[in-house]
């Protein structure tokens, strides 16, 4: 039943990638809609077979606290069998794809901070040295066999470090070193029903997510479950009640921007707290994002063009801290009971993993820039820009006149 | 002169049914319409995209024109004012243009003789 159960969660998280290209395409121009929605299905292509090449031997083999090792490259070892050290229920190669759905969709999220404007070969080049020098490294961290932060007793549920904030981050990293687009202050979304799609297939995926990271199905699955829903709602009212304060119109949008920042905030914690602290985090994580995309993107005034820094990397950053203020081992024993519980050690760990993280991914994004502006440009010309990367990039156009 | 006037009126696309009945019980039965965006006296509005504002002026309208020879330019304006005047900011306006020729290209005819609906004997 185990089997079953992660095989549907895997479909689900792969929903997820399809999902964003949709939300993310529907965001931009109608000239960038095609190129937008290349970014997450070359994600598809590019991280499916590397994951299976070396990514995941990286990640997720024995090796020291930074990296796994080459032992499982090509899947060597990685059969039907479970492998005791993440999963006694489930085939080792299944865990290995569900993890895989999970890397595939971390470039995806990034994709967001450069659309309308990255060249496409430098972003091919750019995904493959970024999930093999920072993704995996990462995942290794927190979830791998010796993996430091998981030594330390950090706490990371369903992926807030490594999927959220290392996305997050380096879309902001992305944003700044590319720059602005010539048009960021008149572009607007040109299909939101096409948004909204792709939001609610997001979301759908999120179950998968956060509920098959329990790798089984049991009490925490379960919580997990009712903590991803209450939260993603209460991230719609944290969201939608000071947009709709401050700017005096509830969007659409803005609801299912919402929706996603309560997702993103109770990822790290969803299978270590109650529900009624799930509702606190999403409903924060809500205010808190919208906070971000609104005030300090304006203020701070860099293109993060649909959001992954202002969603994803300060929605992650507040889940992790969140987990250390929230979890209770009365939800999970395998975790720790957080500052509410009277552990004030915790949100010392989630705070040195999240330092820890952010640090390293955005030192390491920006010396692969740097690296590959050395050979190609990383940003199409003026023109190109102008005229829309549908055609000028991929001699396409979504919709004929 | 040719005796031919034309009629261009710009205004919101929410009553052109309604105007387009009432004009054909004058006997204007031909019209060009056109759609069109543009800015007058009318106030803008603000679309919010995750609290990103962009004010717009520029509004929605049709553009109809007509060319009339028998039938009076005032009974048309009558319609006009009937039909369409709501006496807020943004009901639009009327252009008239004297027309040197009209030509149906099915037939040849030219002048009055063009703008008939039947062709004349």
């Amino acid at each position: 039943m185990e089997s079953v159960f992660m095989f549907f969660c895997t479909l689900l998280v792969w929903l997820m990638t399809p999902g964003i290209a949709l939300f993310y395409g529907g965001m931009v121009r109608r000239k960038n809609v095609l190129s937008t929605a290349m970014y997450s299905f070359s994600s598809m292509a590019i991280i499916s077979i590397l994951w299976v090449i070396v990514g995941y031997s990286l990640a997720f083999a024995p090796g020291n606290g930074f990296i796994g090792s080459f032992d499982w490259t090509f899947l060597h070892n990685v059969g039907f069998a479970a492998n005791d050290t993440y999963s006694d229920a489930i085939p080792h190669v299944l865990f290995m794809m569900f993890q895989m759905t999970f890397a595939i969709l971390t470039v995806a999220i990034i994709s967001g901070a450069f659309a309308e404007r990255m060249n496409f070969s430098a972003y091919l080049i750019f995904i493959i040295l970024w999930s093999l020098l920072v993704y995996s490294p990462v995942a290794h961290w927190v979830w791998g066999d010796g993996g430091w932060l998981r030594n330390l007793g950090a706490l990371d549920f369903a992926g807030g470090n490594v999927v959220h904030i290392s996305s997050g981050v380096t879309g902001l990293v992305l944003a700044i070193m590319i720059g602005r687009r010539k048009e960021a202050d008149s572009a607007s979304p040109h299909n939101l029903p096409l948004a909204l799609i792709g939001g609610i297939l997001v979301w759908f995926g999120w179950y998968g997510f956060n509920v098959g990271s329990a790798l089984t199905i049991d009490n925490v699955a379960m919580t997990a479950f009712v903590n991803t829903n209450t939260a993603a709602a209460a991230g719609i009212i944290g969201w939608g009640l000071v947009e709709w304060l401050t700017n005096k119109k509830p969007t659409m949008l803005g609801t299912i921007s919402g929706a996603i920042a309560g997702l993103v905030s109770i990822t790290p914690a969803a299978g270590f707290v109650t529900v009624p602290s799930s509702l606190i985090i999403g409903f924060l994580g809500g205010a808190l994002c919208f906070w971000a995309v609104f005030w300090l993107k304006g203020k701070v005034k860099y293109d993060d063009a649909l959001d992954a820094f202002g969603l994803h990397g300060i929605g992650g950053i507040w889940g992790g801290i969140a987990t250390g203020l929230f979890a209770t081992t009365k939800v999970n024993e395998a975790g720790a009971d957080g500052l509410f519980y009277g552990n004030a050690s915790l949100v010392v760990k989630q705070l040195i993993a999240i330092g820890s993280t952010v640090a390293y991914v955005a030192i390491v994004t920006a010396l692969i820039v740097v690296i590959i502006k050395l050979f190609l440009p990383i940003r199409v010309n003026e023109e190109q820009e102008f005229k829309g990367l549908d055609l000028t990039l991929h001699g396409e156009k979504a919709y004929q006149e | 002169m040719s005796g031919l006037t034309k009629i261009e009126i710009i205004t919101r696309p929410n009553r052109f049914n309604l105007f387009q009945k009432e004009l054909a019980k004058i006997g204007v039965s031909g019209l060009t319409v056109t759609k069109a965006l543009g800015t007058g006296l009318e106030k803008g509005f603000i679309e919010l995209y995750r609290g990103t504002k962009k004010e717009t002026n520029i509004h929605e309208r049709m553009k109809i024109e007509i060319v009339v020879s028998t039938v009076p330019v005032e009974d048309v304006l009558r319609v006009v004012k009937e039909t369409l005047r709501t006496g807020e900011p943004g009901d639009g306006k009327v252009f008239i243009y004297p027309v040197s020729e009209v030509i149906k290209i099915s037939t040849g005819e030219t002048g009055v003789d063009a703008l008939q609906d039947k062709p004349s004997k």
